[in-house]
């Protein structure tokens, strides 16, 4: 089983002060993962943190307000829930968008 | 109709004023601000102008919104032939000078002629004084503001002032009020030129609202959103800087004057390194958010200097687009800009050509007066910038914009000089957002992003719009324009729309009850339309065509080398083809006779002689 196990990075860009920047996570996924459920671990384990910023509202939910790009691509919520991620992938989370 | 507006017309020369009334049809048909500004230049100026002779105007204009108190309701425009790119220039600041020139009684200004001394006005509730100004010139725009001041004794006096680089007619010169910019264009040239060192206003009139109890219950819902927004409190925790990473994954962030998409350095040069060194958040007037951030710089050779921002812009110009790390390096010259009066985009854009210059040998140090101007060499940037606000060596010739210093310098530097109709490029490459080729190469004064980003395109909004598609562009770049067009006239902040702060139906519920009557948000995007074909006309007028919607040929002709744009040029001319047809414009980028017939422009257009017969 272990052998089948996916490595994608989670590289989360400014959403915590002091912690972030540029910083990249390496997660160990099954394959047919989703994007979605690789940002929920993502969330889990920083929600604290998150709170802390009070950006992502109470919930966490980043998704529902946040960039996310898939290997420098951006992805609508509806392909964040169904794209599978592969060996090797990249996501990037950024801060809402606002301002110009 | 009734008069909304009232206008102050000084002449310079003569040293002479008087009050104009605006009717409520013009303001209907054109808002006030940039919209006016337009249709005044357009049918007072000459073709040709020079925009540094004593023949150009100077418009200083509010609209009907600002001063009302209404949430982001704030921006005074300046509007004149740009001594950059010939073209119309509309710049916009925020801050406090805008409201408190309309609580002079005047709701904006037209400044013709030239004085023969140097000169400062001062409208003070209604009255108008010619004061010496010699004593203020060769001062920074700090200096000045302190000295007048210091004379007036009004602590509510706000001023609007130009710098060293306006004094002589530096063609990156802005206007500074407070530590607010009307930037881009060289607004500050043309002030200058006039010997115009500074207006001050000051007064209480208390601007009209025709029904106040629907206007107040209406701004203060918008208000009470505002903290349930998380666009909008992302936006006043960081400012426009929060963009600088999120653009450089994207691969659009220019890097070394648009040699690649990605800057090594964006780990130093981010919003969460300027959060470690801002000492407190600034607001404009009657702000609910405040984006703006005064910041320290922490070590080196610039620890202490303080400026406000710098915004996103300034971070790529003195960052990415000089091949500098150093935030402090772009905390210093951010400041510097501001008190010579320089547009931080152009100036940190001419630096980049000339690093560019310098290291194809197309420019020798000894050419620099030994100033070793290789990317990254953040003091000999900053150095560069004094040399360009006093006009020193080398900063004589980037003084005049980029485009003449490229022509100056020869030897193929042409190829990389990067405006659009002499106004130098800001912060996006469009080989990865191709709508934003549109934007730039269509904008009225040349190479802007602000005239109609697309935050779906450029930053990934909702809902999703595929940046390297070149499919249906000139529609989304329509509507941006246009609802630009809308904010910029009524003086609106362009940010809070973007960040589900206000729309054009919360726009067109303000507008309406400070009018007393019903506008509808289709008529006023219609209202956009027709200011955007106004300054189409006025620029056609100028001998612009098609030919002048052009992108520099790097961003045509070598394809982006890295990030998710790997491989992309500009398709300009089919996005051309796309737009003009949104637009019903020819195949020349002219307004065609039915649609200036639409929008109430046909006399305008028959003046063009468009078509050769007057038939339009």
């Amino acid at each position: 089983m272990s052998t089948s196990m996916a490595k994608v990075t989670v590289k989360f860009h400014g959403l915590i002060m002091d912690k972030d920047v540029g910083r990249a996570e390496e997660n160990e996924v099954t394959p047919g993962t989703t994007v979605r459920a690789v940002m929920e671990l993502f969330v889990r384990r920083h929600l604290a943190s998150l709170r802390e910023e009070s950006l992502s509202g109470d919930s966490g939910k980043l998704w529902e307000t946040h960039v996310v790009m898939l290997n420098g691509i951006g992805l609508v919520p509806e392909k964040q829930l169904t794209t599978e991620v592969k060996e090797g992938d990249n996501i990037s989370i950024f801060l809402p968008v606002s301002g110009g | 109709m009734p008069y909304f507006f009232s206008l102050l017309r000084v002449d310079l020369t003569q040293r002479k004023f008087r009050e104009e009334r605006i009717d409520e049809s013009m303001i209907l048909k054109f808002l006030g601000g940039r919209g006016l500004g337009a249709k005044i230049l357009f049918d007072e100026l000459e073709p040709t102008t020079d925009p540094l002779g004593a023949e150009n105007k100077l418009l200083f204009l509010t609209g009907p919104l600002i001063g009302t108190g209404a949430p982001w309701c704030v921006k005074y425009t300046v509007v004149t032939r740009s001594p950059l790119s010939g073209t119309i220039l509309m710049s916009l600041a925020g801050g406090f000078f805008g409201p408190r020139l309309r609580c002079t009684g005047y709701d904006g200004l037209i400044i013709e002629g030239r004085s023969e001394e140097s000169i400062y006005l001062w409208i003070d509730r209604g009255r108008v004084e010619f004061r010496k100004a010699s004593h203020l010139w060769g001062m920074t725009t700090e200096e000045c503001q302190e000295e007048i001041h210091e004379e007036l004794r009004e602590p509510r006096v706000q001023i609007a002032c130009i710098g060293p680089a306006g004094e002589r007619a530096v063609r990156l010169a802005c206007i500074i009020s407070g530590r607010r910019a009307a930037g881009r264009g060289g607004a500050g040239a043309v002030m200058g030129s006039k010997n115009l060192k500074a207006i001050a206003v000051n007064g209480t009139r208390k601007v009209p609202i025709l029904e106040p109890q629907g206007f107040k219950e209406l701004q203060m819902a918008i208000r009470k959103e505002v903290p349930k927004t998380d666009r909008l409190k992302v936006f006043g925790k960081y400012g426009t800087p929060k963009n600088l990473l999120l653009v450089n994954e994207r691969g659009i962030f220019p890097t070394r004057n648009f040699q690649g998409g990605m800057f090594e350095g964006i780990g130093q040069v981010n919003h969460t390194e300027q959060q470690r060194r801002v000492i407190r958040f600034v607001t404009c007037h009657a702000c609910p958010v405040a984006c703006g951030n005064l910041t320290r710089a922490a070590e080196g050779p610039y620890k202490g200097i303080t400026t406000e921002g710098p915004e996103y812009e300034t971070f790529w110009a003195f960052g990415a687009q000089c091949g500098n790390s150093s935030i402090d390096a772009i905390i210093a010259a951010d400041r510097l800009c501001d008190q010579l009066g320089l547009d931080t985009i152009s100036t940190g854009n001419s630096i980049g050509f000339a690093m560019e210059c310098m290291e194809r040998g197309l420019l020798k140090q000894e050419e620099l007066d030994g100033l070793d101007l290789r990317f990254g060499n953040h003091s000999a940037m900053v150095e560069m910038i004094r040399r360009i606000g006093y006009r020193e060596g080398i900063g004589d010739i980037l003084a005049e914009g980029v485009q003449r210093a490229a022509d100056r310098i020869g030897k193929g530097s042409q190829n990389f000089v990067m405006h659009v109709k002499g106004l130098e490029l800001p912060a996006y490459d469009p080989r990865g957002a191709k709508g934003m080729g549109i934007e730039y190469a269509t904008s009225p004064r040349g190479g802007c992003h602000e005239r109609g980003l697309i935050s779906r395109e450029t930053f990934g909004a909702a809902p999703y719009l595929d940046p390297l598609s070149i499919e249906g562009k000139g529609a989304v770049v329509k509507e941006a324009q246009d609802e630009t067009a809308v904010l910029d006239s009524l003086g609106v902040c362009v940010f809070p729309p973007h960040s589900d702060g206000m729309d054009i139906e919360d726009i067109a519920g303000l507008l309406s009850f400070v009018l007393g009557k019903s506008i509808t948000p289709e008529e006023l995007m219609e209202a956009g339309d027709r200011i955007w074909n106004l300054e189409r006309l006025f620029n056609t007028r100028e001998g612009f065509t098609r030919e002048d919607d052009a992108l520099p040929a790097r961003l045509l002709k070598e394809p982006m080398p890295e990030g998710p744009a790997k491989g992309h040029v500009v398709e300009l001319d089919q996005l051309l083809d796309d737009y003009y047809l949104t637009r019903q414009w020819d195949s020349n980028g002219i307004p065609t006779p039915e649609v200036l017939d639409k929008l109430g422009l046909a006399q305008e257009g028959r003046s063009v002689h468009l078509h050769g017969k007057g038939d339009c």
